[in-house]
């Protein structure tokens, strides 16, 4: 069976964070790049499942020429192909996300999408849902597990809050937005690198001619870092001391 | 100009869900007189009489597919209920993360999604969000025509309950019989959470570890410490994913809620998933090396240092202090 995994590229979560002059947005340039971690997930249920099914997988990325790294990372550990959907300048707003994605994807006609539940930097936890919106799709979010069922589904899992989990059945063609950390994404073998610079690699630009008919819709106004708790010690310097004011502190609240 | 805003309530079992509260408390800080409650699905008396204080008035909405809990029926009740009403807001709890994307898919809108708080101005709301896993805020601003989708994030609150409000919702019934009564994806088993730990449930001292801790190493100094204190040792999900830790050992929203009297976090960045199950710990210390990390919101000691190099030490001078 066909599957698509949609995948974004994101600042490493170690690197700094650093914010423009007009309070708008997070330099990226020059500074590393990762898999966000949710689609890490998702690419390995993608894997698995194409394992399973003996189908097709194909990775979807939007963003800047860069994020071609993603895909060929995931093309290296056995994605079939790749869909760039290049975007240049800001990041575009949940809903025009899942437009372009719907585009790239509509003439597709995946059983199976998968994506994140969210990302690692705007954490709107929506492009998904919206996706399957579009492309008239059935949907299951915050999924910890899912394999082939009956009656042409899948079987998913989700974990909600309070450790409940649920057991649901989802008719295809279907998507499920995967949990960070449900699934550990395989490494990529020497054989998958060197295979994986065969594998095609479309790039589609996304223009802004294609949101004419949809008007922005919510705009970020300002970024911060968030203000430390009013009335908080902070411990910083060197080690030595550092640690002898810890211990002071543990010593206390321990026994109060 | 009166505002109507749209609150979707969620409830469970016979109770109203605390974020909805949360919602409510938001909704009525958006400056509208006018809240209408929306109870989708057979919920008991309990939940409307809960509900009732928070809001101006409360519908009552049945229809085919409701009682099965699906997502179709739901969708479709509040893409109807947004065309009856027509609302300038849409308010939602960020719970399932499943109805307000699909619901502003069909009215082609982005959702403000997970909002802390919001600030009223005179250019209208501002919605405070975590980004970047909470290490940054973002203020964002609805743009153009309404309806404007909002989901809450558990424990924004902001306002008291019934602040703002005339006195007790007026309540009415609202039979949608155009839902579908068939849908495409059906709950095959709930299951019920596996038990958790109980004696770090009550523990008095918890030291969590998170991903700063780096390695299975890293989490055997922590118990050392942890034994040294005589506290309970826990950790974030992404440790207890990696199987450093045992699943019941994970703080937070998918995990156990602690109130010990001293939470220690090592390498705890402090996503909202975590500091949900930890927040109310009487004195929270909070050891990581990125002084973005939002711990340090929460933290009552912020401690700006290198696990790697302190660590260690600290085990030296505690060991050379003597037992508890």
């Amino acid at each position: 069976m066909k599957i698509a995994v949609c995948i974004k590229q994101v600042l490493d979560r170690d690197a700094p964070l650093l914010i423009d002059a007009a309070a708008r947005r997070v330099r990226e340039s020059d500074l590393p790049r990762a898999m966000s971690e949710a689609d890490r997930s998702a690419l390995e249920l993608g894997l698995s499942l194409k394992e399973a099914t003996n189908g097709e997988l194909l990775v979807v990325s939007l963003g800047e020429a860069g994020a071609v790294q993603v895909i060929r990372d995931a093309l290296a550990r056995g994605a079939d192909r790749g869909i760039l959907l290049q975007h240049e300048g800001d990041a575009l707003e949940p809903l025009h996300v899942a437009v372009a994605l719907a585009r790239g994807l509509g003439d597709e006609a995946c059983r199976c999408v998968l994506t994140g539940v969210q990302s690692d930097d705007g954490g709107h936890a929506q492009t998904g849902v919206m996706l399957a919106e579009l492309l008239g799709l059935a949907h299951t979010t915050m999924v910890v597990e899912a394999a082939h069922g009956e009656l042409d589904g899948l079987r998913a899992r989700r974990e909600l809050e309070g450790g409940a989990l649920q057991w649901w059945h989802v008719p295809m063609p279907c998507l499920l937005t995967v949990q960070a950390g449900a699934y550990r994404l395989r490494h990529a073998s020497i054989k998958g690198v060197m295979g994986a610079k065969k594998k095609p690699v479309a790039t589609v630009p996304v223009e802004e001619a294609m949101f004419t008919e949809l008007p922005r819709t919510i705009e970020t106004v300002a970024l911060t870092t968030p203000p430390a708790r009013e009335g908080a010690e902070r411990i910083d310097g060197a080690s030595a001391d550092v640690v002898s004011r810890l211990v002071a502190v543990l010593t206390e609240y321990r026994s109060a | 100009m009166s505002a109507t805003t749209l609150l979707i309530a969620e409830w469970r079992g016979s109770e109203l869900h605390p974020v909805t509260r949360d919602a409510a408390a938001l909704a009525r800080r958006l400056g509208g007189e006018r809240v209408v409650a929306v109870v989708l699905g057979p919920a008991p008396a309990a939940v409307t009489a809960a509900l009732a204080p928070l809001v101006s008035e409360i519908r009552l909405v049945d229809g085919p597919g409701l009682s099965l809990g699906s997502g179709e029926a739901a969708c479709h009740a509040c893409d109807e209920l947004i065309r009856r009403l027509r609302p300038d807001w849409v308010v939602i709890p960020g719970t399932g993360y499943d109805l307000a994307p699909r619901v502003a898919a069909r009215w082609r809108r982005s959702v403000i999604a997970n909002c802390a708080a919001v600030e009223t101005g005179v250019d209208g709301p501002t919605f405070i969000r975590s980004v970047y896993q909470g290490r940054l805020l973002a203020r964002v601003r609805p743009v153009g025509e309404p309806p404007h989708l909002v989901t809450v994030e558990p424990g924004a609150g902001g306002a008291a309950d019934g602040e703002g409000l005339a006195g007790q919702a007026v309540i009415e019934q609202l039979h949608l019989a155009s839902l579908p009564a068939e849908t495409a994806t059906s709950l095959e088993e709930p299951v019920t959470p596996h038990a958790r730990s109980s004696s770090l449930r009550d523990a008095g001292v918890v030291v969590a570890v998170g991903r700063g801790i780096r390695s299975q190493e890293g989490v055997e100094l922590a118990g050392r410490l942890a034994q040294l204190l005589g506290a309970e040792l826990a950790g974030s999900r992404p440790v207890c994913d990696e199987g450093w830790l045992p699943a019941d050992r994970q703080i937070g929203s998918s995990g156990v809620t602690v109130a010990p009297h001293l939470y220690l976090a090592l390498g705890v960045s402090g996503a909202i998933q975590h500091t949900m199950g930890m927040h109310q710990s009487r004195r929270i210390v909070a050891i990581n090396r990125d002084p973005n990390a939002p711990i340090f919101r929460i933290a009552d000691i912020a401690v700006i240092a290198d696990l790697g190099e302190i660590l260690p030490e600290l085990i030296r001078s505690l060991e050379q202090a003597g037992p508890a």
